[in-house]
């Protein structure tokens, strides 16, 4: 499975960056345009995963803690660890656009975060059709972060996947993935079809600070 | 036709069948079970393995830290083992990637990676290795950095095979081309590929290697691609030993394998040995440069960037001695954008640390452009520090036909594979063509005396001002004829000085860059941001054919017309609140520059500026504007700043006051640093930006130095605002009075509070705020 980014939808990116029905001019639209174009045209995006087995909710050779991955992992038999990245490339873009363009590297950086959630969607629903396919059906996608699946296991994740050597991604001690748009995941996979529920603000570890919540607004990640 | 050197496979794979646990480290296994390893290593040496590579892959200090092992235990007691089992055959100290990514994408220094390197070198010279391998890298700096380590501290030979994608690009980015440039530059001993792709894969990747370097060649592919979703690997020994036998025909001197591959590989890979390889084709060697991921061969006409030279510079000048790097990086990238191939860097200020200097700038400049550097200084030790820290292989600019010149730099440039500019003179300006080729062939001849390649010599003929010289102009250009059709080198000359004094000087500046390039000037150095030299060697290129086609010409001046026309539609007046408003760069300093020529700059600043970035502000808090629109704004406000303060004398008051910013220790995200840091410098304060990860120590030493009073500090992470709270608690503790305003996606007010900060900033907007309270 190829790291695929197939759009990064305005609206989305515009939700990024606390948008709230602000009139938006000829030079402002255009300025998101090419921002988000230049990210496109610049990103590398890079994953990798492994399909392991599970037993009693626990998936073999990955310690992960808290109830809410077992939850999720409840009546699975097997399960995806996945690695994405938007890559260095997409680092380095930044990093120069800071210099030139505040406001550009801020649109810039939404349009990153976009386009880092639009390869995870694109490989959540190629692996929903081809395990589909075989008549198995696969739960929500879960990060470190959520609920209670402590960030520590950003760590566990990247090693038991290689991430280092297969896509170039490391966790700091500080649990901070370089490069930074970057992110780590567990899919179950199940004999019987799963309720997924639309990720929401209960089940977010940011939900106390969130940016959104404080405006009334939702991120809608 | 000889047999290739042998190497060992997969010693990961291997030592999980004899007992690894998951999440357990091979290097400490060992220890506790010798005897597993050894015979994993005597299998490989009976299957025909001439080399063993110890398994000390991961045995650096940052990977083994909190385990309760030294490094040089691990790599003694390692290498031991594979010497045992190596019963004679060589035996190399085998060094992975440290763990942690560089800066400026990570927060690992080029010095901290040496020191990490030269610790593991140390001890594994100590244990009797026979040579030092670092393999499966994806960073040429990291690489860079080891090299260096081991060549200081050791005399072993130093392997060297890097990790690729199909595309030849490492994931840092660094191509085939590149990496073979740079370490042929550095002089390792062999290099290769190993890892990450199967054979078939890396080939094309080491044919492409093979034209770039004389050195010897190294293959260690994996057992072909994996499945993605299990990981195991499917090609048989002897399918991948087929697969390697076109690497016989390349010349390899050595082959083995990496993930997925067993003794069994390494005996079937043996028989194909047998076969011997063909003599090596050696390419034809060509003068290049190159950064990580830039190469710049002296095919063709290449411009070098002038503008990062503080002589004539006021502004860089400051910016220097103020550690300003941003202004450097704009600088850089502007030349950039503009079409330069290399950028020249000289910052020789007087009074100022050249040395520490150089470290600042050349790392800052490549963290933000991809082009070759020139290290420009007549100090040998700046020379030096540029090129330890540059990352690719660079030019020295430059040495003289002075014999004390030429002692103390040559070797240097010869010590990191330098290209070298010889300035035709010695002591005097030479006054006639004669002299400069004399100079130009004492400097030739030492230079290879030195080892440096004949490709890599550039000789500035001196551009002498016409308007102080007027004789000497015709000699450079003759000269520079001579040197590039008689003696075959390559050529470079300072346009700019030509027209020095005089008025209007790009006319004369652009034409005695055409006369120059058309006697044979290949590297000119300008100013590629100047649109008179821009056009002129557009115009060259397509006159001399090497623009073929003139495509590039056509495209550059099609653009062109484009925009005129859109300026003219655009060229309508607008006064500066409406300009700030909109967000408009360009209007604003319109309207600024009309209302100056009325008004005092600083009531323009007060009366003008300030009111309209407070009706943003003011729009952002009621949510009329969004964050975009308000950095748009606190821009454009900048370059009405940015004009005032060039009309205003030094020191008349334009600041508010220094701010100190920073991202704290262990924390790397600075976007919101950077933009609170650029609203509040359109706000007109002083801002001191100390970076990302920054020590606590380093905030309270500079903030005592700058006398600040006002320190903002940014984290991300609830991981890192542990250390913002140590740094506030530094702060206190140093005496020094100071408000701290945080900031941060995780804090909030109860929160800055606890940890003891002044003031909480929810967005940029409140920072202005507080910096208003704080410094009025």
């Amino acid at each position: 499975m190829e790291a695929r980014l197939s759009d990064i939808p305005q609206d989305e990116v515009l939700r990024y960056l606390g948008y709230r029905g602000q009139s938006i001019d000829d030079n402002l639209r255009k300025q998101l345009e090419n921002c988000i174009r230049a990210v496109k045209d610049c990103t590398k995006a890079r994953l990798t995963y492994r399909i392991l087995p599970v037993k009693d909710s626990m998936i073999e050779g990955l310690v992960l803690e808290g109830r809410d991955i077992k939850a999720l992992l409840e009546g699975c038999t097997k399960a995806i660890a996945m690695a994405a990245t938007l890559g260095p490339e997409a680092e380095a873009l930044l990093r120069r656009t800071e210099v030139t363009n505040m406001a550009d590297a801020v649109i810039m950086d939404s349009a990153q975060s976009t386009a880092i959630e639009n390869v995870c969607d694109n490989f959540e629903s190629d692996m929903r059709l081809e395990f589909g396919k075989q008549g198995l059906y696969l739960t929500d996608r879960y990060s470190p972060g959520y609920g209670d699946l402590p960030l520590l296991s950003q760590k566990a994740i990247a090693e038991l996947l290689v991430a280092e050597k297969r896509i170039g991604l490391t966790v700091t001690d500080n649990m901070i993935m370089i490069p930074r748009k970057s992110v780590t995941c567990i899919i179950g996979i199940s004999d019987s079809p799963r309720t997924l529920k639309r990720r929401g603000c209960d089940s977010c570890s940011a939900r106390e600070n969130c940016f959104f919540r404080a405006q009334g607004s939702v991120c809608n990640a | 036709m000889h047999r290739p050197l042998i190497l060992d496979g997969a010693m990961g794979t291997m030592i999980q069948s004899a007992g690894l646990k998951l999440g357990e480290k091979p290097e400490i296994f060992a220890l506790k079970n010798p005897d597993a390893v050894m015979e994993i290593q005597k299998e490989y040496i009976k299957a025909g393995s001439d080399v063993l590579y110890s398994n000390t892959f991961g045995a650096n200090r940052h990977k083994m830290q909190d385990t309760g092992y030294d490094v040089p235990t691990l790599i003694r007691e390692n290498i031991d083992i594979a010497k045992k089992a190596a019963q004679g055959k060589k035996v190399a100290l085998d060094i992975g990637p440290i763990g942690e990514l560089m800066a400026p994408l990570g927060t690992l220094s080029f010095d901290e990676a040496y020191d990490i390197f030269k610790e593991m070198i140390v001890a594994g010279r100590d244990a009797g290795a026979d040579l030092v391998v670092f393999e499966t890298f994806t960073d040429l700096y990291e690489v860079k950095a080891g090299v260096l380590a081991a060549k200081e501290n050791s005399n072993l030979p130093v392997w060297v095979t890097m990790s690729f994608e199909q595309d030849g690009r490492t994931f840092t980015g660094t191509t085939v081309e590149c990496m073979a440039t740079t370490l042929d530059a550095l002089g390792v001993d062999a290099m290769g590929i190993n890892c990450s792709l199967g054979p078939k894969e890396i080939y094309p990747l080491i044919e492409r290697m093979a034209k770039c370097t004389t050195k010897p060649l190294i293959a260690k592919p994996n057992a072909g691609l994996p499945d993605p979703a299990t990981g195991t690997y499917f090609i048989t020994p002897k399918d991948f030993a087929d697969q390697m036998k076109d690497y016989l025909d390349l010349g390899i001197m050595a082959m083995g394998g990496c993930c997925g591959t067993t003794p069994a590989f390494i005996r079937e890979l043996s028989k194909t040995a047998e076969e011997g390889t063909k003599e090596r084709a050696k390419p034809k060697e060509i003068g290049c440069v190159c950064s990580s991921s830039k190469l710049v061969i002296f095919d063709k006409i290449n411009i070098i960037g002038e503008k990062i030279n503080p002589t004539g510079r006021k502004s860089l000048k400051e910016a220097l001695l103020s550690h300003d790097m941003d202004f450097v990086m704009n600088l850089a990238i502007a030349q950039a954008d503009g079409g330069a191939d290399i950028l020249d860097i000289n910052v020789g200020v007087p009074g100022i640390d050249e040395s520490k200097m150089m470290k600042e700038v050349v790392q800052a400049v490549q963290s933000v452009v991809s082009l070759p550097l020139m290290i420009d200084s007549s100090d040998a030790k700046a020379i030096e520090t540029g090129l330890r820290y540059a990352n690719g292989k660079v030019i020295v600019n430059s040495v003289n036909a002075n014999d004390s010149k030429l002692k103390e730099i040559l070797p240097i440039a010869a010590k990191y594979g330098a290209a070298v500019v010889g300035l035709a003179m010695d002591r005097g300006i030479p006054s006639s063509v004669k002299e400069r080729m004399d100079h130009a062939a004492k400097i030739r001849d030492k230079a290879l005396e030195a080892g440096i390649r004949k490709c890599d010599i550039i000789i500035d003929c001196l551009t002498l001002t016409i308007s102080a010289q007027q004789d000497q102009a015709i000699m450079t250009l003759e000269a520079v004829h001579k040197v590039k059709t008689e003696m075959g080198l390559h050529t470079t000359l300072g346009v700019s000085n030509i027209a020095f004094g005089l008025p209007e000087k790009t006319h004369a500046t652009a034409a005695f860059l055409i006369s120059a390039l058309h006697a044979g000037l290949d590297l000119p150095i300008v100013n590629p941001n100047s649109q008179s030299i821009a056009d002129a060697i557009s115009s060259y290129r397509a006159i001399s054919g090497e623009d073929k086609d003139c495509q590039a010409y056509i495209s550059r001046f099609a653009e062109k017309k484009e925009e005129k026309v859109q300026v003219i539609t655009q060229n309508q007046g607008m006064d500066i609140e409406t300009a700030i408003l909109k967000g408009l760069g360009s209007e604003t300093e319109k309207a600024t520059e009309e209302l100056l020529k009325t008004m005092d700059p600083m009531d323009v600043i007060n009366t003008k500026l300030i009111p309209a970035l407070d009706i943003v502000g003011d729009k952002y808090e009621k949510h009329e504007l969004f964050l975009p629109q308000l950095i748009n704004s606190a821009n454009a406000a900048g370059k009405g700043f940015d004009l005032i303060k060039k009309r205003l004398p030094k020191k008349s008051g334009s600041s508010k006051g220094k701010i100190i910013i920073a991202t704290v220790e262990g924390d790397i995200h600075d976007i919101g640093k950077n933009i609170v840091k650029v609203v509040l410098e359109n706000y007109g304060y002083d801002v001191i930006d100390l970076g990302k990860d920054v020590p606590v120590q380093t905030v309270v030493q500079r903030t005592i130095e700058e006398d600040a009073h006002l320190v903002a500090l940014s984290a991300l992470m609830t991981t890192t605002v542990e250390s913002m709270k140590r740094t506030i608690e530094a702060l206190r503790q140093s005496g020094h009075v100071c408000k701290v305003v945080v900031g941060g996606a995780v804090l909030t007010k109860e929160y800055a509070k606890m940890i003891g900060a002044d003031y909480y900033a929810k967005d940029p907007k409140e920072s202005a705020d507080t910096a208003r309270k704080v410094l009025g």
